[in-house]
């Protein structure tokens, strides 16, 4: 009894200092910067890159300081054991953008090996900028199965190759079926929320609010009845707004979902049918500014080689189609858009069914001549 | 610290799992030099080996519960009265642990899991821990618990802490407990 005792001090004792160390999570986005179009309207494509063999597919873009890379996963085919994760490097100069040859940025063996200790890695999957750290990534990796078996790898890199891996700790089944695909979100405070999915069972999105340290330290989960949230694509309207578009991994559904947050990421709305039909494709979307948002959308159910660009501006109640990227040349799907620090827009996806990786580079006034 | 605590969680999992196997073919002594043999190997030579990465991938984290629970099974082996979990508590267990899985399914409302992340919901858990390893007179249960608060809280490990007390190759192992003590 006195061993019981002393443990149950030594617990309270504990539990006093975690609590009293803890700081609060700040529940406030950082809201974005209207940006007004000026000079003149401008659309480049500056990527349109075929494997010389297999899939590339889910771009994500890394903006830089003078530039940015482009990650995808490439290899066989999704979730096969040669698949690695490739990047290119752009470079605006006089003679328009240029960009460096795709070379292998992380591979299997790589990030097998940063674990601590070392694990076996058979497949990657979508792979995202860690906002938060220099160098760092977000990669779906997976051990053992398919993409239901995957889970979240914080990656830290020096001179592009991996030095430390660690799986977010995000279910109690092993870890797994957790995935990413949607860039992260910035909070008022400079930190950064993971918008991730669950894929067993009733799949359901959630917003990762993460530690300094990169550990989880709390998640919120977006779902609603009857449907399977995945591939959550979040953007704030201001501080305390933000709208989740997401996928439904329900395969008889065809339309987008929708969820709100009227208080910073801390409670969600229950997940609901738009009217936006989608073949159960992401979205990418693009804050603009006093509720605008850009959207690059499959919106025809039946036809995934439909790729548009959309805006709404009323926070994403109603959405004008803007402009129709691809069609009739494959599926052009998993679209991801990122601003440039001097306001261009650069949007990419996987094109040709997933056997090429294009890019565009825009300004804003192109976006409001359409 | 963090990956020391994981090499000895491993090497305490994978000897157990030698001296469980050796145990079928070999004397006990020589079972427990197997086991240690398979253990200290774990973590040295067969580091870097696939069959040993796999397992890593597949199991972690594997928190503190599967080594206390082996070093308990090795105690008992030598002799030691560490004492048994009941039917009843075994039968709740399996039912509380499933029902916690199903929230994180999706199946149950509610999501159990997030729970531990936060501390004061993990001290109150560990406090109710305490107070019933003390009504049934056993510290198995309350060292688990609170060695998980302090690797939870230290950062040496998984960052929830139900992935420290719980794992889910218990399920099966306690099933087919079950199905021993009913046969």
């Amino acid at each position: 009894m006195l061993a019981q005792i002393a443990i149950g001090a030594l617990s309270l004792g504990m539990t006093l200092w975690a609590c009293l160390r803890q700081k609060p999570l700040c529940w406030k986005f950082f809201p974005p910067q209207p940006v007004q179009a000026t000079g003149a309207a401008m659309f480049h494509t500056v990527f349109d890159y075929v494997p010389t063999s297999g899939q590339a597919h889910s771009p994500a873009i890394i903006v830089k300081d003078h530039g940015f890379s482009l990650i995808w996963f490439e290899g066989a085919g999704e979730a096969q054991a040669d698949v690695d994760i490739l990047s290119a490097d752009f470079a605006s100069g006089d003679a328009g953008w240029q960009h460096s040859k795709p070379e292998p940025l992380l591979t299997r063996d790589t990030i097998g090996d940063a674990f601590n200790p070392a694990q076996r890695v058979t497949t990657l999957g979508n792979t995202i900028e860690n906002e938060a750290v220099s160098g760092g990534l977000y990669a779906t990796v997976v051990s053992l199965g398919g993409w239901a078996m995957a889970a979240i790898a914080d990656v830290r890199r020096q001179a592009r190759r991996p030095v430390t891996a660690d799986k977010l700790n995000l279910s109690p089944l092993l870890n797994r079926s957790h995935l990413v695909r949607s860039p992260m979100l910035a909070m008022a405070d400079g930190s950064f929320a993971l918008p991730a999915y669950f894929e067993m069972g009733q799949a359901y999105a959630v917003l990762v609010r993460l530690l300094e340290d990169g550990r989880v330290r709390d998640t919120r989960r977006i779902t609603g009845p009857g449907v399977k949230p995945i591939q959550p694509m979040i953007v704030a309207l201001d501080e305390r707004r933000a709208v989740a578009f997401m996928r439904n991994l329900d395969a008889a559904s065809k339309h987008l979902l929708i969820s709100r947050t009227p208080d910073g990421g801390h409670s969600w709305s229950a997940v609901q049918e738009t009217g936006i039909e989608n073949p159960g494709a992401p979205v990418a979307m693009l804050a603009l500014g006093d509720d605008r948002i850009l959207m690059a959308v499959n919106d025809d159910a039946s036809r995934g080689d439909i790729l548009r660009l959309t805006l709404s501006a009323d926070g994403g109640n109603k959405w004008r189609r803007l402009i129709t990227l691809e069609e009739g040349a494959g599926e052009a799907r998993y679209p991801m858009l990122k601003r440039l620090p001097d306001g261009r827009i650069i949007l990419a996806y996987s094109c040709a069914s997933k056997s090429g990786i294009r890019a565009h580079v825009f300004n804003e006034t192109w976006v409001m001549e359409q | 610290m963090k990956s020391l605590v994981a090499s000895v969680t491993i090497a305490i999992v994978t000897g157990w799992l030698g001296l469980v196997l050796g145990r079928l073919i070999l004397p006990l002594p020589l079972a427990i030099i197997a086991g240690i043999a398979l253990g200290v190997l774990s973590v040295t030579w067969l580091r870097h080996g696939l069959a040993l990465k796999s397992c890593t991938g597949l199991m972690e984290p594997m928190g503190i519960v599967l080594p206390v629970l082996a070093l308990r099974h090795v105690a008992q082996l030598l002799g030691f009265d560490t004492g048994m979990f009941a039917t009843a508590e075994l039968v709740l267990f399996v039912l509380a642990y499933m029902a916690f899985l199903a929230t994180t399914f999706g199946y149950l409302r509610g999501d159990a899991y997030r729970l531990g992340y936060a501390p004061l919901p993990v001290g109150i858990m560990v406090l109710g821990v305490c107070v019933y390893g003390a009504m049934r007179e056993d510290i198995t249960l309350p060292l688990i618990a609170v060695l998980a608060q302090l690797f939870w809280i230290r950062g040496w490990g998984s960052s929830n802490w139900f992935d420290h007390v719980l794992h889910v190759a218990l399920l099966p192992l306690v099933i087919l407990q079950l199905g021993v003590r009913f046969m």
